[in-house]
């Protein structure tokens, strides 16, 4: 595998069946993302881009294809090893924010250290110190229910990287939330990406979100169409 | 943390401490023959009167022991010869007391030696032994010095009416000598009549042994302390152990904080499972209690309620099994986002099924303690009676003073405990209100109340703490079984289903 790239996608094929009907969600689709890039998956609904997500992430398994992260193929992974890899390799943020609503902000984010089987000190430091980077350093014990949008997204970036990963995947993040906290979000992102080499594969329709990236890679019917700097 | 320790360590030695220190006074033997006689142990005045028909009436007065600071066995021998048909009454009455203090005689040996003459003549033997609460499942022995020809032996307990239930009685003949016959007591609480029946006209000594224990100043001060445990010990629970073990983050914290932060969910499920966990307990202690009732008739062999018993058992582990295999599944079902978010973070499937199963193994613990009190407490409710009102003496004023200071103590020792660990203030003067509060029903329970309420069974309190026991291991078997399967079912939830819910 080539060093620069830290994640080759090859000719992915997604079906999904539903009773008769046939959905190619993703039809052929190559990519290759360079380490701490920052990338905006572009394409209106269905077009795929939540799948390809799932499939760079381990959270899915592709039709047929291959996806090389760093030296890892992904579909040669079982169900355990898939895990350890969504675990060690990746961050997920997703638009509903996808947070445990009967944890707290702290807890929240130290979550994925108990599932790396972190000390519970170490974790608890770890976790501390990211939401403070994101802002919410006095918000450490407040549920969900108590936070803004944006302040729920802040934290579901914090629980992504508290186990330092090298990619982090964000689905349409900045989908509920307002102009002004959209922004603020993705200052956050880019800031992230600069300080830790952090690779960043964004899906989303807002051409704001696409303005922040490197590059554009656009989707339609489970396609890329276009790969745009 | 280490000075709370500390803390509980000392009031755990003075509890232990204070239990040690009874100590044994001296036997004293009597022999008054034909007049009132009067004479004291241990400070405590003793009147004998022997009547001109051959009976004896012998009445304690008490001080309280923290006086002589001496406690003992009352040794009494009565040497009595009767030639013609009479009956001998030995009376042992504690009568009111000078102090305000209530204390009871420690009858463990009442020695009452008999020369009957007469084929016909019997010994009737009165103890009052009204209040004693404190008294275990214990046993009434009698033990005869020689070799005598009795054509019945006749023991009887008798009680009043009020407890609704027959105490043990003996028919036993004929009896050989130096032979230990015990009649066994549920619980000594009023006027208990024993009866002694023979048809010999050899001397012969009856030892009688009483298990009674004295409840003096001690035992009230070691109440107080325990109330004090209970009353700060319950409110620390509630408010120390989630500030000092709450921040830590693990499965089985992870387990409780899904159980204890979606409350509502969980009282429902607690009040569900613990119903059917209260009635296995019921059943048990019920079951208990109709074999003694059966016992106490004296008559026919004791039928065997074990087949009844386990079908019903049986019936409502069933039952119960069920329900919380329910809760736990439509819980799994309806938090499958939630397990596949945990899932897609990095949770293995083994960390949630280990998650789950903790989750529905704490309700069970919580409801098999609750459901097993509650069903203990309805099945022995039948035979919990008010009685002996007019002969309930007041509270002391040094009792209600002692009091007084430990209603003050429990919140102010809540109050340092929580200045130390909450650093809120409104936490920690919760916590001390309802230190306060547990302190005060606590109080009205043990000493306003007390005299008033009497428990014919409460020798049966350790067997039944038994069956609550049993009732929670079963119960907690049962319902590890019940969540296996939910537990299994939300560790493989797979982390893609998180997205049905965009």
């Amino acid at each position: 595998m080539s060093e620069e790239y830290i994640i080759t996608a090859d000719r992915l094929w997604k079906v999904y069946r539903m009773d008769k009907v046939t959905v190619n969600a993703l039809s052929d689709v190559s990519l290759k993302v360079k380490r701490g890039e920052f990338i905006a998956l572009m394409g209106p609904s269905g077009a795929g881009k939540t799948t390809l997500l799932n499939l760079i992430g381990g959270l899915d398994r592709p039709t047929s294809g291959t996806i090389y992260v760093k030296d890892l193929e992904l579909s040669s992974l079982n169900e355990r090893e898939l895990t350890e890899f969504r675990l060690k390799e990746v961050g997920f943020v997703f638009q509903n924010y996808n947070l445990i609503p009967v944890l707290t902000a702290l807890e929240n984010v130290q979550l994925p250290t108990i599932a790396a089987g972190l000390p519970g000190e170490e974790g608890r430091r770890r976790a501390i110190e990211l939401l403070e980077r994101v802002g919410l350093g006095g918000r450490l014990h407040h549920r969900p229910t108590e936070l803004s949008g944006g302040e729920q997204q802040r934290v579901a970036i914090a629980r992504a990287l508290v186990n330092n990963p090298s990619i982090l995947l964000a689905d349409e993040i900045t989908g509920n939330l307002d102009t002004k906290t959209a922004y603020s979000i993705l200052d956050l992102l880019k800031e992230l990406n600069k300080e830790r080499e952090l690779t960043i594969i964004a899906a989303t329709h807002d051409p704001e979100v696409a303005k922040t990236a490197q590059k554009i890679v656009r989707m339609r019917d489970g396609r890329i169409i276009d790969q745009t700097k | 943390m280490k000075r709370g320790s500390l803390l509980l360590l000392i009031l755990v030695f003075i509890v232990l401490s204070l239990q040690g220190g009874l100590s044994q006074g001296e036997p004293l033997t009597i022999v008054p023959i034909g007049e009132e006689y009067e004479y004291y142990i241990n400070m405590e005045r003793i009147i004998v009167k022997i009547f001109e028909n051959g009976s004896a009436l012998v009445t304690m007065d008490l001080f309280p022991t923290f006086i002589t600071g001496q406690t003992g066995p009352l040794n009494i021998s009565l040497p009595y010869i009767i030639d013609q048909l009479k009956i001998i009454r030995v009376s042992c009455i504690p009568i009111q007391h000078f102090m305000n203090f209530r204390t009871f005689p420690s009858i463990n040996d009442t020695k009452v030696e008999v020369y009957l003459l007469h084929p016909q003549a019997y010994i009737e033997l009165v103890y009052l032994l009204d209040d004693v609460l404190d008294l275990g499942e214990g046993v009434v022995e009698f033990r005869f010095s020689e070799t005598v020809h009795i054509k019945e032996l006749h023991l009887r307990m008798e009680l009043p009416e009020r407890y609704g239930v027959n105490y043990p009685s003996a028919r036993i003949s004929p009896p050989s000598s130096l032979q230990t016959y015990q009649l066994p007591v549920l619980a000594l609480s009023g006027q208990s009549n024993l009866v002694v029946e023979m048809s010999n006209i050899k001397a012969v000594t009856i030892s009688i042994r009483f298990k009674v224990k004295r409840i003096d100043i001690r035992k009230d001060l070691l109440t107080l302390l325990e109330s004090l445990l209970l009353s700060v010990g319950i409110p620390s629970l509630i408010f120390l152990v989630p500030r000092i073990y709450g921040e830590r983050l693990n499965i089985f914290t992870l387990a409780l904080k899904n159980n204890l932060r979606r409350r509502e969910k969980f009282y429902i499920n607690l009040f569900g499972v613990s119903t059917t966990i209260s009635l296995i307990s019921s059943i048990l202690v019920q079951s208990r209690v109709i074999r003694s009732i059966i016992q106490s008739m004296g008559e026919g062999p004791i039928p065997s309620v074990g087949p009844y018993m386990y079908l019903l058992i049986g019936i409502t582990l069933l039952i119960g099994g069920f329900l919380v295999f329910e809760t736990n599944l439509s819980s799994v079902l309806a938090r499958k986002v939630e397990l596949a978010i945990l899932k897609a973070i990095g949770f293995d499937t083994m960390g949630i099924t280990k998650m789950v199963l903790v989750e529905g193994i704490f309700l069970g613990l919580v409801s098999g303690i609750v459901g097993s009190l509650t069903g203990a407490l309805f099945a022995i409710f039948p035979y919990l009676k008010l009685t002996n009102y007019y002969r309930a003496p007041p509270i002391s004023k040094l009792q209600e003073q002692v009091g007084g200071v430990f209603l003050l103590l429990a919140p102010t020792i809540s109050l340092v405990l929580g200045k130390i660990y909450l650093k809120r203030w409104r936490s920690t003067v919760k916590m001390a209100f309802i230190a306060l509060l547990l302190n005060i029903i606590q109080f009205y329970f043990r000493y306003v109340l007390r005299p008033f309420v009497d428990i014919p069974l409460l020798s049966t309190v350790p067997l039944m703490m038994t069956y609550c026991t049993i009732s929670v291991i079963i119960a907690l078997a049962f319902i590890t079984i019940a969540v296996l399967y939910p537990s299994i079912k939300a560790g493989i939830t797979k982390p893609m289903e998180m997205m049905r819910s965009v």
